[in-house]
């Protein structure tokens, strides 16, 4: 299938499907909040995003979605393959070595012996606790939320 | 189509094993279900266990704790004390399994492969990309290691910057997945400019995942690239018989990474050239046990009864896991078990009337809130390990100079603690009154407090909470709420 009209209309469909979504979704955002940020400025209790305004953006993206399952379902359907791209499909040189070092067995005893004497240095000195603390909170800025 | 093409077609669909053990390794990193049902994260004592995949701590269902999220913070508190533990736990991972993880365990991973699924043309592998391959370690130097602690050591701000501005992982899991709750619809109102470039960037490397294998892995992850420093002598990796194999170069040319050769740093070990090799000369193996391909060295193929066994156990861990952390583990019973009663008489929403406590202060005074009626009283969560929390506490301690007889306020730390509050505030220099939070955060209990911070809660004269929010907050922002607060 991969060599009909079909097989390669529908990847390139998909793709372009897959590009428009995320340029949806990306550009939503972007406009939200130069719609917001200057309202922002002027009152800085004013919300930039809002459940409401995500959601007009979600429905935007809907149909962009819906019609990309469809396509890839007739992907599937029709068993349409990937075109293949342009460039390098292996190179390199192939090597007879697995790329694994002489003394390995060595090298990785003592990385082991290592790491172990750090995780108990660790629990020592306090630091598991500090792995602890930031884990079991939400720092927002950190996710992203701001 | 005849039933036997019918027969073939459907088992294509089937699932291989490598996607059944990233789904496996998947859901033990996010075993925490009703964190995605409730819209709150894990909080027990098991999280201070790293994982061995990139998976946010604050995605709602984690059950352990991001290496290198850790590893960030760990060199952002270098100034009063060493991260061996964090250290210890990647050179474990390293040593044991390497790029193992990103190819059969990260659920990074595991999204990156499903979206390279879709039948678009593809860009394949080639000077360009092994080019941009290096572009991970810079990343590494210079957003994991170099700017926090830099930030950390020059400047006194805890900054995790690769989780800050970079990392797909911490929005997709982190932002989006608390977002994506109606229990946390108050969240909307802390987005801004850091929400808007990090969801452009997450959007980006997703769609780069559809056209180009694993681009997040490759270009831009690195936890890979430090992974991939242990794969020339990790004990689980691939291997090549030299006496087998003649150099034909299938391998190379199957492997959609930007490997030089066999188990180089680029490699994630998915066993594909153990597949592609006709002459059975590379094969995955845990020290001297063949996961995949050609057994060698006159070792028997495991019986039947033992792979069942195997899998058994393997479903049974899982569902031991889901049960405990979702049901048993003593920190979720005890979230359960608090009274609900307390929240009906004195709320923490806005228009309700917040209950009275008292902390002592370290300056040695002790602040009630009962003493604070007919002021506007501003309470702030914060923690020595958050940038927005460290950044806002000098508008506090501004709104509280310009407002001395009108305004009662406090900072609260929580009671677990990365380094000495005390001594962190005592370089800022501040007048407000500041305090670490009781044995299991009876305050934070009070203001309805989650595990997100920084939080800000205002009363007004009446004592009656007028804002209550995780978000940070700038001077006017604050100056604000106080004259909302003081009509």
């Amino acid at each position: 299938m991969s060599h009909t009209g079909k097989g390669k209309f529908l990847p390139v469909l998909l793709a372009v499907l897959c590009t428009a979504l995320a340029v949806i979704l990306a550009a939503g955002a972007v406009l939200i909040y130069l719609d917001g940020a200057p309202r922002r400025a002027e009152n800085p209790l004013e919300n930039i995003y809002t459940a409401e305004k995500a959601g007009q953006v979600m429905t935007a993206a809907l149909p962009v979605f819906l019609a990309l399952l469809c396509v890839l379902a007739a992907c599937l359907i029709l068993d349409v393959k990937p075109p293949k791209g342009k460039g390098e499909t292996g190179g390199g040189k192939a090597s007879p070595a697995s790329g694994k070092l002489k003394h390995e067995t060595w090298i990785r005893i003592a990385v082991f012996a290592a790491a172990a004497l750090l995780i108990i240095a660790g629990i020592a000195n306090g630091s598991v606790q500090d792995v602890l603390a930031k884990a079991i909170s939400i720092c927002t800025e950190c996710v992203g939320l701001g | 189509m005849d039933k036997r093409n019918m027969v073939s077609r459907l088992q294509a669909f089937r699932p291989a094993k490598r996607r059944l053990v990233q789904l496996y390794a998947a859901l033990l990193h996010n075993a925490y279900l009703r964190g995605f049902i409730e819209g709150k994260i894990y909080e027990g004592k098991a999280k201070a266990l790293c994982v061995p995949g990139l998976n946010c701590y604050s995605c709602p269902g984690a059950t352990g704790a991001c290496p290198l999220g850790a590893l960030q913070n760990a060199l952002a508190a270098a100034g009063h004390r060493a991260g061996w533990y964090v250290l210890g736990m990647i050179l474990l991972f390293g040593v044991m399994l390497g790029r193992t993880v990103c190819g059969w365990l990260c659920p990074m991973g595991l999204i990156q492969d499903l979206l390279h699924k879709l039948p678009v043309p593809k860009i394949r592998k080639g000077k360009a990309t092994r080019a941009l391959s290096w572009v991970k370690y810079v990343i590494l130097a210079v957003f994991v290691i170099a700017l926090p602690l830099y930030y950390a050591l020059a400047r006194g701000l805890p900054l995790p910057a690769f989780c800050k501005y970079i990392c797909p992982a911490g929005t997709l899991e982190g932002a989006a997945g608390h977002l994506a709750n109606p229990a946390n619809a108050s969240m909307f109102e802390m987005l801004g400019r850091v929400f808007t470039s990090k969801w452009v960037i997450l959007v980006a490397i997703l769609l780069a995942c559809v056209f180009c294998y694993r681009s997040f892995c490759r270009f831009l992850c690195p936890l890979g690239a430090i992974y991939g420093l242990f794969n020339r002598f990790s004990l689980v990796g691939v291997q090549t018989d030299p006496d087998r194999c003649n150099g034909c170069g299938a391998c190379l040319r199957v492997c959609e990474m930007d490997i030089r050769r066999v188990g180089d740093r680029e490699c994630i070990q998915c066993g594909k050239c153990a597949e592609a090799c006709s002459r059975g000369a590379i094969s995955l193996k845990a020290g001297k046990i063949t996961l995949k391909g050609p057994e060698t060295g006159g070792e028997k193929k495991p019986a039947r009864s033992r792979k069942i066994l195997f899998r058994s156990a393997a479903l049974a861990l899982l569902c031991l896991v889901l049960v405990w952390f979702n049901f048993l583990d003593p920190s979720v019973r005890q979230h359960e078990n608090l009274p609900a009663e307390s929240a009906a008489v004195v709320g923490y929403e806005p228009g309700q009337r917040l209950a009275d406590f008292s902390l002592p202060c370290y300056d040695g005074s002790e602040f009630r809130l009962a003493d604070t009626r007919g002021k506007v009283v501003f309470i702030n969560r914060w923690a020595t390990w958050c940038t927005p929390c460290v950044v806002e506490l000098p508008y506090f301690e501004e709104l509280y100079k310009a407002h001395p007889e009108d305004v009662a306020m406090i900072v609260i730390h929580p009671e677990m603690t990365v380094e000495d509050p005390e001594a962190f505030l005592a370089d800022l220099s501040l007048t407000m009154p500041c305090a670490t939070d009781g044995a299991g955060d009876p305050v934070k209990e009070i203001v309805g407090g989650t595990a997100t911070l920084p939080q800000t809660i205002v009363l007004n004269r009446r004592g009656e909470v007028v804002y209550n929010s995780v978000s940070s907050v700038s001077s006017e922002k604050l100056e604000a709420l106080y004259r909302e607060a003081a009509e």
